[in-house]
C-alpha cells in the first residue's frame, strides 16, 4: 500500500482512540484541551470520532468516512472557538488545541481527496458473472444458446427485451446485443462456452461486457442495474432445467395460503 | 383434499386444499395410502427452519397408488403402488448420474435462495420449506410427484404399506449413515440418538457388518427398542461423561465410528444445555450441536464421524481441534434415497428388516395436529406416527 492509502487508515485508527478517550475520560479531556467540564459533548465528539474511525477502517474505499473526518474537524474548530470567547476557559490550552484539530484537519482534507480520487477510479458498475455447467456437448449448448430467445424467456427483467447475436466464434463464444430494457437502455452480454471434462458437461459463462452500441459507462451501469446477478442466476437454472429436462421445472402446486387470505386461519 | 398445514410454530392444522394437477411432463399424481411424520418435521414445526410460509402443505414420507401420470412418464403407470423417496431428484444432471440424487441441480427452482443460506443448492425435497423448492408435501390425501420415474419405486403386493413406507426416507437414511462409516470386521459403532434414524443406524449398523453398536440416548422405551436390535445402551442422563463411558466400553480407545442421528435439537443435562438453547432461541446459532460435538469427541483417533441428523445454518463451538489433530473423517448428507430403495426393499422381502417394528402411533390425518404435538412432547413413549389419509 502508497504512503497515501495508509493514511487514511492511520487516521481511522487515530480517530478511534482519540474517541474512546473522549467516550472513557470526557473530563480529562475538557481540561487538557482547556476547557471547563463539558463531559456529555466530548463524549458525542468522542461517539462521532469513532462511528468516523469504524467507517474508514470497514469499507474498501474510506472517502464516505475520511470526509465525515473532515465534517467532524470542522465541528470542533467551531466548538473550540466558542469556547475562546468565555474567560473562564485556559486560552493557552485552546490555542494549543485549536492548531493541533487545524493540523489534523490539513490530513484528513488531503487524505479525504486522495481517497475519493481513488474510488473515482474503482469501476463502479456491478459485476455481473454467472456460470452454470450443463450435461451436454459444448456444440450441443452452443446450438442453443446461438437461439437469443432463452434471454427474454427466462431472466426476469429481459421480458420484453430484443437481443441480437453478434460475434460468434461457434462453439466457444458470443456477444448478445440487448436493447429495449426500461429507460431506452442497452447491455452486452458475453458468452463462453467451456468443455469441463471427464463426463462434466459444458460451463456457461455470462459475463456483462462493456457494448459495442452502448459504450456509455453511466448508460452501462443503470442497465446493469436493472438486471441483477440473481435475475440471471435464475434464467440460467431455467435454461438449465430445459437443456437438460426439456422443461422448466415448477413447484406449483396446492398449498393453504388461499385460506389464510380469507382469514380462515393463521 | 386434506392436508396437514403448517400455519407457524407449533401450529399444525389439517384443511381442505385443492387437489395436485400435473405440472410437468414427468409428474406422477399419487393416491396417500400412507403418510409419516419425520423428526425433521418437528425442525419445522418447532419454526427452525427458515423459508416455512403460512400455508404450507408438511410431509415427506409417504407412499400410494398412481392415479394420474404426465406424458413423459415411462416406467410407472396408473394403478402401480409405490413408495415416494424424499428428495426431489431429475435423473438427468452431473449429481443424479452419480447417485448423488439429494444433490440434484435441477429440482430446486428456489436454488438461489438455498445458495444464499448453504453457498450451493440442494434439490427440492417435499414439504420441507421453500429453501427445498416449497413442494407441497405428502401428509395430503394426494400429492404430486415430479420425476415419477426417478423418485418412486414400485413395491410388491405382498409388503404391507408399513413395511415399506420407510424406504422412503428414514431406512435409507439410517442406511446411508451406517454405510458412511465404512464400517469394517470388529468394528464398534456408536449412535447418538435413538429416534427412527437412529434406530435404523443401530439395525443398518449391524446388516453392514458391525461387530458392537452402541445406542445412546436419554429415553428408556427408545433405548429398549435400540436393545431389540442388539445394541448396548447408555442413557445419558445417568452418566457423568458419555465420552468416557464409551471409551470404558472400548478398551480406552474408542468407538470405531460415531453417528449423530440427533441433528439440531439435540438436549444434554446440565447447565451446558441452557447455552445452546439460549444461543439458539437469540438466533446466535441456528444448530444445538451438542451430539455432533460428542460424537467427534468420543469418536477414536481416525475414526468416522456420519451425520445424518439434520442441521441447518450455523452451529457453535464445533471442537475443531480435535477433528483436525485426530484425524477424524466427517460424513454427511440429505439422503441419495433413491440409490439406495432397491436394495433395501430386497432386504425387506427377504425378511433380513422389518421397518415397521419402530411404528408406536397410528392415527388417521385428521389427528396430526395432536400426534405432532405428541412426538415433538415424546409422551406417550412415542417414536414413530403414521397417519392414514
Amino acid at each position: 500500500m502508497s504512503t497515501q492509502g495508509r493514511l487514511a487508515p492511520a487516521l481511522g485508527w487515530f480517530g478511534i482512540a482519540l474517541g474512546a478517550a473522549e467516550m472513557v475520560a470526557p473530563k480529562g479531556v475538557a481540561r487538557a484541551i482547556g476547557t471547563r467540564d463539558h463531559a456529555l459533548v466530548v463524549r458525542a465528539f468522542g461517539a462521532r470520532e469513532v462511528a468516523a474511525g469504524v467507517s474508514i477502517l470497514s469499507r474498501k474505499n474510506p472517502a464516505q468516512g475520511m470526509w465525515m473526518r473532515v465534517a467532524g474537524d470542522a465541528l470542533d474548530l467551531a466548538a473550540l472557538a466558542l469556547c475562546t470567547r468565555r474567560p473562564e476557559n485556559d486560552r493557552k490550552r485552546l490555542a494549543a488545541a485549536i492548531a493541533a484539530v487545524s493540523a489534523v484537519a490539513l490530513a484528513d482534507v488531503y487524505a479525504a481527496i486522495v481517497a475519493t480520487r481513488a474510488g473515482n477510479g474503482v469501476p463502479k458498475r456491478p459485476a455481473l458473472v454467472k456460470s452454470v455447467s450443463m450435461m451436454t456437448s459444448r456444440e450441443a449448448l452452443y446450438e442453443r444458446v446461438s437461439d437469443a430467445s432463452w434471454l427474454p424467456e427466462h431472466v426476469p427483467g429481459l421480458s420484453g427485451a430484443a437481443v441480437a447475436v453478434v460475434n460468434e466464434i461457434a462453439p466457444s463464444s458470443l456477444q448478445y446485443e440487448i436493447a429495449g430494457l426500461p429507460g431506452g437502455l442497452g447491455l452486452t452480454l458475453r458468452a463462453t462456452l467451456t468443455d469441463q471434462g471427464a463426463g462434466r458437461g459444458t460451463a456457461l459463462r455470462i459475463e456483462a461486457v462493456p457494448g459495442t452500441k452502448d459504450t456509455a459507462n453511466a448508460r452501462f451501469v443503470r442497465a446493469l442495474a436493472e438486471l441483477p446477478g440473481d435475475a440471471l442466476a435464475f434464467g440460467l437454472h431455467r435454461l438449465k432445467n430445459v437443456v437438460e429436462i426439456g422443461e422448466v421445472v415448477s413447484a406449483a402446486g396446492p398449498s393453504g395460503r388461499r385460506i389464510r387470505k380469507q382469514g380462515a386461519k393463521g | 383434499m386434506k392436508a396437514a398445514i403448517w400455519w407457524g410454530i407449533a401450529n399444525v392444522g389439517v384443511d381442505e386444499v385443492p387437489d395436485p394437477w400435473i405440472v410437468n411432463a414427468q409428474d406422477a399424481i399419487v393416491k396417500v395410502t400412507l403418510t409419516a411424520i419425520c423428526g425433521s418435521d418437528l425442525h419445522l414445526y418447532n419454526g427452525l427452519v427458515p423459508s416455512m410460509e403460512k400455508g404450507d402443505i408438511l410431509g415427506h414420507e409417504f407412499m400410494g397408488e398412481i392415479v394420474e401420470i404426465g406424458p413423459e412418464v415411462k416406467e410407472r403407470k396408473v394403478g402401480d403402488r409405490v413408495v415416494v423417496a424424499f428428495p426431489i431428484s431429475c435423473g438427468k444432471c452431473f449429481f443424479c448420474r452419480g447417485e448423488m440424487y439429494s444433490l440434484c441441480e435441477n429440482t430446486n427452482p428456489n436454488a438461489g435462495m438455498a445458495e444464499k443460506m448453504f453457498g450451493h443448492a440442494l434439490c427440492g425435497i417435499y414439504g420441507y420449506s421453500h429453501l427445498t423448492g416449497g413442494y407441497a408435501g405428502g401428509q395430503a390425501q394426494y400429492v404430486r410427484v415430479p420425476f415419477a420415474d426417478v423418485g418412486t419405486i414400485v413395491v410388491p403386493d405382498e409388503l404391507t404399506d408399513e413395511q415399506v413406507l420407510f424406504l422412503s426416507d428414514i431406512f435409507p437414511t439410517g442406511y446411508m449413515a451406517a454405510e458412511n462409516c465404512n464400517i469394517q470386521s470388529g468394528d464398534t459403532v456408536a449412535v447418538f440418538g435413538c429416534g427412527p434414524v437412529g434406530q435404523f443406524s443401530v439395525r443398518s449398523a449391524f446388516l453392514l457388518g458391525a461387530s458392537r453398536v452402541i445406542a445412546i440416548d436419554r429415553f428408556d422405551y427408545r433405548l429398549a427398542m435400540a436393545r431389540r436390535a442388539g445394541a448396548e445402551t447408555v442413557n445419558f442422563e445417568e452418566v457423568d461423561d458419555v465420552n468416557d463411558v464409551l471409551k470404558e466400553m472400548t478398551g480406552g480407545r474408542g468407538p470405531d465410528s460415531c453417528i449423530d442421528a440427533v441433528g439440531m435439537e439435540a438436549h444434554q443435562p446440565g447447565a451446558g444445555a441452557i447455552y445452546d438453547y439460549v444461543m439458539q432461541q437469540m438466533r446466535l446459532e441456528q444448530d444445538r450441536a451438542i451430539a455432533l460435538r460428542q460424537c467427534i469427541l468420543s469418536v477414536r483417533n481416525g475414526g468416522t464421524v456420519s451425520i445424518p441428523g439434520v442441521y441447518g445454518g450455523y452451529g457453535d463451538k464445533i471442537p475443531l481441534g480435535s477433528l483436525m489433530n485426530r484425524a477424524i473423517q466427517t460424513r454427511t448428507g440429505q439422503t441419495h434415497a433413491q440409490k439406495y430403495m432397491p436394495a433395501l426393499l430386497g432386504r425387506i422381502e427377504r425378511g433380513e428388516i422389518d421397518p415397521s417394528e419402530i411404528i408406536t402411533h397410528r392415527a388417521p390425518l385428521e389427528q396430526a395436529p395432536q400426534m405432532y404435538e405428541t412426538f415433538r412432547n415424546k409422551s406417550d413413549e412415542c417414536l414413530k406416527v403414521v397417519m392414514t389419509p
